[in-house]
């Protein structure tokens, strides 16, 4: 039989997995959200580069 | 969307990535802690098992000591019994061997060299503390 200690340590190292688990998933919506940002910024610039040719 | 807001967001997408690099460090710090508690746990259960062990032993060798004590006492009290018993065996032959002396005094038929043994058995009766 495991004792109070054991047993808070054993959901310390639940939480901690679970925790970590968030923090892939953090990392995945926020690398989705760099590339999205980059595509952005990407069609912003192609977008001010047109106006410019056509202002010209 | 201008470019400031890209920006921004991008700022702001960073600071969230170092966010959570430090929540995953910290992490990676509680479970040290928690690592090094299921150690520490560990180590008392092997010591406690340890002070039981060595209790259980203390209780045996007091034991076997306390044995080995009443045995002792019970080898002097015999070795004390048998001095006894000697020196009383002793005291008879003695106090045996000068009754027959008296009598040969009466009867006349002891001889100097009797009278010599038998004056060695006084001394040792005296000795004896007959």
């Amino acid at each position: 039989m495991r004792s109070r200690g054991e047993r808070q340590l054993d959901d310390a190292d639940a939480l901690i997995a679970q925790t970590r688990e968030t923090i892939g998933g953090l990392r995945v919506v926020l690398a989705n959200l760099r590339q999205h940002i980059e595509e952005l910024e990407g069609e912003l610039n192609t977008s001010q580069e047109r106006d410019r040719h056509v202002g010209n | 969307m201008s470019a400031t807001d890209t920006s921004a967001l991008l700022a702001a997408l960073e600071a969230t990535e170092k966010a959570v690099d430090e929540l995953s460090r910290k992490a990676d710090v509680t479970e040290a802690e928690i690592r090094k508690s299921r150690r520490r746990d560990r180590i008392l259960a092997v010591s406690l098992a340890f002070d039981v062990l060595l209790s259980v032993l203390l209780f045996i060798a007091g034991a076997q000591i306390s044995s080995n004590q009443d045995k002792v006492n019970h080898l002097q009290h015999t070795q004390k019994v048998q001095s006894d018993t000697t020196r009383a065996a002793q005291c008879t032959m003695v106090r045996l061997f000068l009754s027959i002396e008296q009598r040969q005094i009466a009867l006349k038929t002891i001889t100097p060299e009797q009278r010599d043994a038998y004056g060695v058995l006084v001394n040792i009766g005296r000795d004896l503390s007959c």
